[in-house]
């Protein structure tokens, strides 16, 4: 379900390796990265470049992963969005509260 | 006008394909003029929102999709014998605006017509407090879809025990030849 790419001293990158994020793996999306959260105590970046669509269960679990890490004082951060999950994600104005960056340099080099 | 209805059993959901299916009927049938990757983008995000709900609520074991193509809507008519909407066991008053769901981000309202009919609407709110992140529902499903159509409506027959969610995406091929 998630590739961890890159674990750095103060966030891990992690992958998603499926192309519909729905409501067949969303409990095991969360699941899984609620637990590298409570294991690593590190900001979470969440490259979605492979993802082509997402449902609302995602998205639900998307928001419940944030909940988790702002309870945590940590951060997720999406990044790799193509435009049909970006533009559902401005849709219901999650832009608005999670940081999105185009890629991985992006939203490290901020 | 163009129609195709749309069959699936609860035991046997492929979800991606189940979609893929109509979005391809609808590809296929839209006029030409129309705007035709919007209204693909907007379909596909609704029949997913309601093949969805269907899967997740209890006492759905078969699901129908109907849908209507005509010159200016595109219409999709989902049709299941679930658990209806706790939303029809409440006396609301008719014509007037009940919040349902309520974040820092939305406010979804349901208003109830003299015909028995839920119409959803929702309006934006002016997000000030970042913090209030807390309070944002994890249930997007009616949101999403409310955002998406031109019109929403959910009917609860109680003779056939039926429920009925109907969505309307409008489009207008004339802008395309003005007069």
């Amino acid at each position: 379900m998630i590739k961890i790419i890159k674990d750095t001293e103060n966030h891990i990158l992690i992958e998603i390796e499926v192309s519909e994020a729905n409501l067949n793996n969303s409990d095991l999306f969360k699941a899984q990265v609620i637990q590298l959260l409570d294991r690593h105590k590190k900001t979470v970046i969440i490259d979605l470049n492979k993802v082509e669509y997402i449902d609302s269960s995602f998205l639900g679990a998307l928001v419940a992963i944030l909940k988790h890490a702002i309870g945590m004082k940590l951060d997720v951060i999406l990044v790799g969005l193509r435009n049909d999950v970006h533009d559902l994600l401005k849709l219901i104005r999650l832009d608005k509260v999670f940081k999105i960056f185009g890629n991985y340099n992006d939203a490290i080099n901020v | 006008m163009h129609s195709k209805q749309f069959e699936f059993l609860k035991n046997s959901y492929h979800l991606s394909s189940d979609i893929q299916q109509i979005i391809g009927f609808i590809n296929d049938e839209l006029p030409s003029t129309a705007p035709i990757d919007e209204l693909l983008f907007k379909a596909k995000i609704v029949v997913t929102e309601l093949l969805t709900n269907s899967l997740k609520h209890a006492g759905v074991n078969s699901t129908t999709i109907d849908v209507k193509i005509s010159g200016h809507d595109l219409s999709i008519l989902k049709a299941d014998f679930g658990n209806p909407l706790s939303l029809i066991q409440k006396n609301y008053p008719i014509n007037t605006k009940i919040p349902i769901s309520n974040d820092i981000l939305h406010t979804l309202y349901a208003i109830l017509d003299s015909g028995k009919n839920i119409n959803f609407f929702c309006d934006e709110i002016n997000m000030d407090d970042i913090l209030a992140v807390e309070n944002i529902v994890e249930h997007f499903g009616l949101l999403i879809i409310t955002k998406t159509a031109d019109k929403f409506t959910y009917h609860y027959n109680e003779q056939t025990k039926e429920n009925l969610f109907e969505i309307t995406l409008r489009f207008n091929t004339a802008a395309i030849f003005p007069a």
